[in-house]
C-alpha cells in the first residue's frame, strides 16, 4: 500500500467520520478522480469502505463523478455481504462450542460492530475472532483444529505463552485467541478474568457472548499497538470504544494497571489520537500522556511497532516471566521451532 | 386477496438505505436493492407475531406512494427469495 494513499485526507476523513461524542468540524475533502482507485483499495483492505461511503453520502468527502461514487458504495455493499456470511459462520461455531460446553466469547469485528457502533454497517470485518476460556482451551482446539494432533508442540507453546491459532471452519478462517497478543504484554493479562463480566449481542435469534466494553477496549488497544496490519481501522476501534463508552475508560485503566499493560493502552490511545487528529484535551488522551512507560516496556513496544519477526516478538516474553518459568518458555519455543522445521 | 402472513426467519442481515443483504445460518445470501430494505425493515422479527402480507403492502404503498400492484409484486418477489433461503416465513 502506498504511503501517500494511507495518509490521503479522504482516508483520514473516513476514519474520523461519525466518531461518537465529538464534534469534529472540517472542510469537505475533495477526492480527485485520479486518487479514487488508491483510496478505494486502501479502504477495502482496511475495512473502511462503509465509513468512506457514508462520508461521501454526508458530504464530508466530495466525489464529483457519480459513477465513482457508485463504485465506492458498491465496495461497501460487498463488504456487508462478507460480514453476514462471516456472522453466519459465527452462529455455526457457536453451536459447536456450546454443544461441547466450552466457554468462549466473540471479540473484535462482529462484537465491535454490534456493541460499539450505532450502525453495524459501518464496521466491516474480514474474519471471525473468538476468545476461549483458558480452562477450556485444549478441548476447543481438539474440537476446532483438524491439525491439532500433528503439531502438539505448537499447541503447547500457544497454551502456555501464545496468542492463539487460526483454524478453518467450513473453509473460512476463525482466529481462536488464547491471549490478546504474544510476547511481554500478552502473558500478563488474566484471561480467565475476562470471563467474569461479559455481555452479549444477538445474531440470527441466538445470543452471542462478548467481552465487556472495558475488555473490548483493552483488546482493541492490544491490536492497535501489538497486532499486524496496524492501519487506521485498528485505531478507529480504539477511539470508537473509548469515546462511545466513557464508563469503560476508567475500568480499562484500572485493569491495565493491575495487569501491567498500561503502556499498551497509553501507546494505542496516543497513536489513535495522533493518526485520527483528535483533540488532545479529551480525558483519555490526557490520562495516556501521564503514563510513564519504563525502558523495558518501551523496548518491547518498539519490537512490535517495527513489526519485527515472530521470534523477536515472542522473545519479549522472557522479561515478563518469573525466573522459574523461563526455562519452560525457552524449551517450548525450541520444540515448536523443531516441529515447524520438520 | 392474498391471506398470507409474514415475518423474518433466522437471519443475519445488514441494511443501508439502498440495499439489504440477508444471510441464512448456512451462509446462503440474498442481496436486494430498491424497495427491499424498506420491506425488510417492516418485517416482524423471527420471535414476533407475523403480519398480514396485505398490511405490509399497504404500509409500503402509504410510505412510498408507488402503485399498489407494483409494490405487491416487488414485495412477493423479494419475500419468496428470502423464504427460499429460510430468512423469511410466509404462512398461509
Amino acid at each position: 500500500m502506498q504511503f501517500s494513499t494511507r495518509n490521503h485526507p479522504a482516508v483520514l476523513a473516513a476514519g474520523r467520520h461519525l466518531l461518537p461524542g465529538t464534534t469534529l468540524r472540517a472542510d469537505p475533502i475533495v477526492l480527485e478522480s485520479d486518487d479514487i482507485e488508491g483510496v478505494r483499495a486502501f479502504c477495502r483492505a482496511d475495512r473502511l469502505s462503509g465509513l468512506l461511503a457514508t462520508a461521501v453520502g454526508d458530504g464530508a468527502v466530495v466525489v464529483e463523478d457519480e459513477r465513482l461514487t457508485a463504485a465506492i458504495v458498491e465496495d461497501w455493499h460487498a463488504a456487508l455481504e462478507a460480514c453476514v456470511v462471516l456472522e453466519a459462520l459465527l452462529v455455526r461455531v457457536r453451536a459447536r462450542l456450546d454443544d461441547a460446553a466450552i466457554r468462549w466469547m466473540a471479540t473484535k469485528g462482529p462484537a465491535i460492530a454490534h456493541l460499539d457502533f450505532e450502525d453495524p454497517t459501518l464496521r466491516a470485518f474480514g474474519d471471525i475472532d473468538i476468545i476461549v476460556h483458558p480452562d477450556d482451551w485444549r478441548r476447543a482446539i481438539d474440537l476446532l483444529d483438524d491439525d491439532a494432533l500433528s503439531r502438539p508442540h505448537f499447541h503447547h507453546y500457544v497454551d502456555r505463552f501464545g496468542k492463539g491459532v487460526t483454524v478453518l471452519v467450513d473453509d473460512m478462517e476463525v482466529d481462536v485467541h488464547r491471549r490478546f497478543a504474544i510476547g511481554r504484554f500478552g502473558v500478563r493479562p488474566d484471561m480467565a478474568e475476562c470471563f467474569d463480566n461479559t455481555t452479549q449481542f444477538e445474531l440470527a435469534s441466538e445470543s452471542i457472548p462478548a467481552p465487556s466494553a472495558a475488555i473490548r477496549l483493552l483488546h482493541a488497544c492490544f491490536h492497535a499497538t501489538l497486532g499486524g496490519n496496524r492501519e487506521l481501522r485498528a485505531f478507529r476501534d480504539v477511539a470508537q470504544i473509548a469515546l462511545g463508552r466513557p464508563d469503560a475508560v476508567a475500568e480499562v485503566w484500572e485493569i491495565a494497571h493491575r495487569w501491567e499493560v498500561e503502556s499498551v493502552v497509553a501507546s494505542a490511545v496516543l497513536e489513535a489520537w495522533d493518526r485520527l487528529q483528535l483533540p488532545n484535551n479529551l480525558d483519555i488522551a490526557v490520562q495516556a500522556r501521564r503514563i510513564d512507560i519504563n525502558r523495558a516496556d518501551a523496548r518491547a513496544l518498539r519490537v512490535f511497532a517495527n513489526e519485527d519477526r515472530f521470534r523477536r516478538q515472542s522473545l519479549t516474553t522472557l522479561g515478563a516471566l518469573p525466573w522459574r518459568n523461563r526455562p519452560t518458555f525457552v524449551h517450548s519455543t525450541w520444540m515448536m521451532s523443531r516441529e515447524h522445521r520438520r | 386477496m392474498d391471506h398470507r402472513r409474514v415475518r423474518r426467519g433466522r437471519a443475519l442481515w445488514r441494511a443501508t438505505p439502498d440495499t439489504v443483504v440477508v444471510a441464512a445460518v448456512d451462509g446462503r445470501t440474498v442481496h436486494a436493492d430498491g424497495s427491499a430494505p424498506a420491506i425488510w425493515k417492516l418485517l416482524p422479527d423471527h420471535h414476533d407475531e407475523p403480519i398480514a402480507l396485505t398490511t405490509l403492502v399497504e404500509q409500503l404503498v402509504a410510505e412510498h406512494g408507488a402503485p399498489h400492484a407494483r409494490v405487491y409484486d416487488d414485495t412477493v418477489n423479494v419475500l419468496e427469495a428470502w423464504e427460499a433461503i429460510g430468512c423469511a416465513v410466509l404462512d398461509s
